[in-house]
């Protein structure tokens, strides 16, 4: 069994690297082309670092997509995956660590956190900007094996709209803690009458934008034309309330039409460039929330996500819903998929003849119905307050406890890695070791759900950036 | 008759009297400490010694001093003389509440003050050219109630993210506004928040003053006479006096006829300045146009319109030539981390404040490394930390002292902060620190930071006698401060009462 794309690899570490590091991985690409001296190999050494590997030998990898290859061999270069398999080209001068004995993983992707690092939700007009990738949080976040999460901002109420972002949890690294911006938007349920009509209008509204747009297109078949609606097409989708007026103010370009008022984010949403995600109004998971106890049923509230998701023809998340279970199939059909907490409970509303409440087997019911699952803890925040073990320190067991539902065992590893990356919308990018993918795995002594389990090194970026001797969180702890 | 003759007479004695305790003692007459532990800040201190001093300067120093005939001899009796304490970085008197933002709750109304607030501080502003001097109140007894706790030199520094202004020396003794600044422009103020806003602005003030650079370096026929005129150091005073003119308009008509400024006033024009010289750099090819065509239209003379130069762009591009520096708020890290993306390739000579150690977001030693390569020295608050969720006290700077880079201490703004600075730097000694490091911190330190090293800081022959005279060891509980003086004139005495 051998993974490998070596075409691939460089080419999506090229692309990849426009995100954060475009100068610095330019310059790399271009050198090597014209370097015909011997002289310049040191210029490059003082002007762009020589490429890093890392080599994690040995370990039983868990791809993250539900296989597992026993004793393999994963090389990282710089902060991509290079290679993973049985056997692989070793790299002259890699970094080895032996993990053998040990479990390779994914880092795990907490689907909505806060803390690490994070920016104030309020007020906020760049999230880089108020990133603190010094936050002693990142440690500890890392100690428990998350490498990244997803972060909602602001949120929209009666239509889609919201700040989010994936950030990682690369200490000491501001370039290299924000994964993406704006990969998905929110908005809350249920919508009256009169939000779900103005909901539709607005929907419908895009489409028939859209329409306008494709038949101009036909009309006037410029390869030129068409460049220049792109551009045009993202300022406008800025969802905040400057970005409107821009919009509105700066007229049509090109004699292309101007987007329709409010449904900048729905065009998002239609041409995939964003993810929706359905309230379920529980709050942003914090301790309160938490607090308030057992939880209604919401089989409405489902019924009406299913329906938004038929209305733009695309799947959404529900965020933790707690009877998504009983209308597993209908969500499997609108494509959408699923965050839950599968310790979530609700009882069941007895005057009413269909399944209600919650069920500790909801992850496998949907998962049997080919819905996806991302778990999330019940706290969204790591905490050292009244709520252990039911914070992000635990992510693993929440994802063990959709075992205990009967949720497969490999399966339950997807939910908190390439099944949360892609609710966030960066399954791209994030969520396993495959080629081509962001460097960031864990080294662990034992299986990845299982309670007693420890991070023994974190790796983000292709960095080392969490050892558990190094630190002070677990290092007591011998076995 | 008699009586108010001899009032009458006695009246311009009592004034030249006053005049001489209140302002600086210009005594002919040398004065001699003698029998003194002399810590000079930049040798060893010489035991038994003597340090004399004539017209606000010192003479001598050393262990065998001649004193001369008709020298006022003040007797040590063993204590300890060390030279005044140098405060880079002070907001005494400055009036005016730093601005907070509360920033609106979504989902809120408008008027919900329940916000959250964020510490740090509001919208940032480029008024690189403002000076602090021009609002300050001379006749505040804060100054020298400072000077009599110790505080020889004295340094105040606007409040404000982003470029606030330029700081002042100013002259304790002095009671009027005549020669009470002695330096406007010692250096010039940068704080960088994490916070879009504040980064774009240093980002486009620090364009703006590159892009000055730029062209006061192209036309080498006409400015030339302007090129010099910013070579020598204390020039950027001439531009400044000329240029800040229209910029400040509003200011200072406002300010001219009332000395007193108003605290209330100051804040608002910021915001009404601000976009002016922000916009301004940006626009310039626009800007070129607009005013080529304004000066076709109603006025034959263009050059002369084109003279007139952002003042504060002048005042960054000085700074990126190096004929200035910059003290540089930066609390963290993270902040580090931010202010390094904002500012980019951008060097300029640089000191750092470090108001307190923020573990939340990194404490400064994690970034000893970066620091050095940006070869700053860090002023800080004389204080321990703990690391959070931890009961271990750490010494935040010794630890940068351990890394490599100068530290020196921020002074307190009141008298019972300025009372307490020697308990903090005990507090410091016997948290690792060297004596004499601490005690350099708050005198030659700070003094090298200004770039006075040569007039202030240590007690050297020609240096300014600015002494302080303890009973015994300054770091020792038990000693007290006996005297201060200032320019060779005793300010304080009998510290014990």
């Amino acid at each position: 069994m051998m993974l490998r794309l070596p075409h691939l690899a460089p080419a999506a570490a090229a692309l990849l690297s426009l995100f954060a590091f475009a100068p610095n991985v330019v310059a790399q690409d271009s050198k090597p082309a014209s370097r015909p001296d011997e002289s310049t190999p040191e210029k490059k050494d003082e002007k762009s670092e020589p490429d890093r590997h890392m080599v994690i030998r040995g370990g039983d990898v868990h791809i993250g997509n539900g296989s597992v290859l026993r004793r393999a061999t994963v090389v990282l270069k710089n902060d991509k995956i290079e290679a993973v398999g049985h056997d692989v080209e070793i790299p002259e001068g890699a970094t080895e660590i032996d993990a053998s004995g040990k479990v390779v993983s994914p880092g795990f992707v907490a689907v909505r956190a806060g803390g690490f690092g994070a920016p104030n939700s309020f007020g906020l007009d760049s999230i880089k900007d108020g990133l603190n990738p010094y936050d002693p949080q990142i440690k500890l976040g890392l100690a428990v094996g998350i490498t990244s999460f997803g972060m909602l901002a602001s949120g929209g109420r009666d239509t889609p709209k919201g700040k989010s972002a994936v950030i990682k949890l690369a200490p000491e690294d501001l370039e290299g803690m924000l994964c993406e911006e704006g990969s998905f938007v929110s908005m809350r349920v249920p919508l009256d009458r009169k939000q779900w009509k103005a909901f539709r209008e607005n929907v419908e509204k895009a489409r028939e934008y859209k329409k306008k747009l494709a038949e101009k297109k036909n009309a006037k078949p410029d390869a030129t034309k068409k460049e220049e609606k792109k551009p045009e097409a993202k300022p406008s989708g800025r969802p905040t309330r400057r970005g409107r007026r821009g919009s509105s103010s700066s007229g049509s370009k090109d004699g292309t039409p101007k987007p329709p008022r409010g449904t900048e984010t729905i065009l998002k949403i239609l041409d995939g460039e964003t993810t929706l995600w359905i309230d379920f109004g529980n709050g942003g998971g914090g301790f309160f929330s938490f607090m308030r106890g057992p939880r209604q049923p919401d089989n409405g509230k489902v019924k009406q996500a299913c329906e938004i998701a038929e209305l733009l023809g695309t799947g959404v998340v529900m965020d933790r819903p707690v009877s998504a279970w009983a209308l597993a199939d209908e969500i499997a059909r609108t494509g959408s998929s699923v965050v839950l907490v599968p310790r979530d409970r609700a009882e069941p509303d007895k005057g009413r003849p269909e399944n209600t409440g919650s069920n500790l087997a909801s992850a496998r019911i949907l998962d049997e119905a080919g819905v996806p699952v991302a778990v999330i803890s019940p706290s969204t925040r790591l905490s050292n307050d009244g709520i252990m073990g039911q914070d992000l320190s635990t992510l693993h067991v929440d994802a063990a406890f959709a075992v205990r539902g009967g949720l497969d065992n490999r399966k339950a590893l997807r939910t908190i890695t390439l099944d949360a990356a892609k609710t966030l919308g960066v399954g791209s990018r994030i969520g396993s070791i495959e080629v081509g993918k962001d460097a960031d795995v864990l080294i662990l002594d034992g299986d990845p759900l299982h309670y007693r389990t420890l991070v023994d090194t974190a790796i983000v970026n292709g960095k080392i950036a969490y050892e558990r001797h190094k630190e002070p969180y677990y290092s007591h702890i011998k076995r | 008759m008699s009586l108010s003759r001899l009032l009458l007479g006695l009246t311009p004695i009592l004034g030249l009297t006053l005049s001489a305790a209140t302002a600086v003692a210009q005594d002919e007459r040398p004065v001699a400490i003698t029998n003194a532990r002399i810590l000079t800040m930049s040798g060893k201190p010489i035991d038994n010694g003597t340090v004399l001093m004539q017209e606000g300067v010192i003479k001598q120093v050393g262990k065998k001093v001649k004193v001369p005939a008709g020298a006022k001899v003040i007797d040590a009796e063993g204590g300890t003389v060390m030279p005044g304490l140098v405060h880079a970085w002070s907001k005494a008197g400055l009036r005016g509440r730093r601005q907070t933002t509360t920033t609106r709750m979504p989902g809120m109304p408008r008027r919900f003050r329940g916000g959250r607030r964020f510490g740090s501080s509001a919208s940032a502003v480029n008024k690189a050219g403002k000076k602090v001097s021009d609002s300050l109140y001379a006749r505040q007894d804060i100054f020298h109630d400072l000077l009599e706790c110790g505080v020889t030199t004295l340094v105040l520094a606007p409040d404000g993210v982003g470029f606030p202004g330029l700081s002042a020396q100013i002259e304790p003794t002095a009671k009027h506004e005549e020669g009470f600044i002695l330096d406007d422009d010692a250096y010039v103020v940068v704080e960088c928040i994490a916070k879009s806003q504040a980064k774009n602005t240093v980002k486009s003030a620090l364009d703006a003053g590159k892009k000055a650079l730029e062209e006061r370096k192209k036309p080498k026929e006409e400015p030339k006479k302007d090129d010099k005129a910013a070579a020598k150091k204390p020039t950027g005073k001439p531009e400044k006096k000329t240029d800040p003119k229209p910029a400040d308009k509003k200011d200072k008509p406002k300010e001219e006829p009332k000395p007193t400024p108003k605290p209330k006033d100051d804040p608002k024009p910021k915001p009404k300045d601000d976009p002016k010289p922000k916009e301004d750099p940006k626009k310039d090819p626009k800007k070129d146009e607009a005013k080529k065509a304004d000066d076709k239209s109603k006025k034959p003379a263009p050059k002369k319109r084109e003279k007139k130069k952002d003042p504060n762009a002048e005042v960054v591009a000085d700074l990126l030539d190096k004929k200035r520096r910059a003290f540089v708020v930066m609390g963290s890290a993270n902040q580090l981390a931010h202010y390094m993306d904002a500012v980019g390739d951008h060097r300029f000579p640089m000191t750092i404040v470090a108001q307190r150690d923020n573990t939340r977001e990194g404490s400064l030693h994690m970034v000893a490394k970066k620091l050095e390569e940006l070869e700053a020295g860090v002023l800080m608050a004389p204080e321990l930390s703990t690391q959070t969720h931890s009961n271990r006290v750490s010494s935040p700077s010794e630890e940068l002292r351990k890394a490599g880079l100068e530290v020196g201490f921020l002074i307190g703004d009141s008298k019972s902060a300025v009372r307490g600075l020697f308990f903090k730097l005990i507090d410091l000694v016997r948290h690792g620190a060297k004596p004499q490091d601490v005690l350099r911190g708050v005198t030659a330190v700070p003094a090298k930071m200004l770039g006075m090293d040569k007039q202030v800081g240590t007690i050297g022959k020609g240096k300014q006698a600015n002494l302080l005279l303890f009973t015994g060891d300054p770091l020792d509980p038990t000693s007290s401060l006996r005297s201060v003086f200032y320019r060779g004139a005793e300010v304080r005495k009998d510290a014990n009462q």
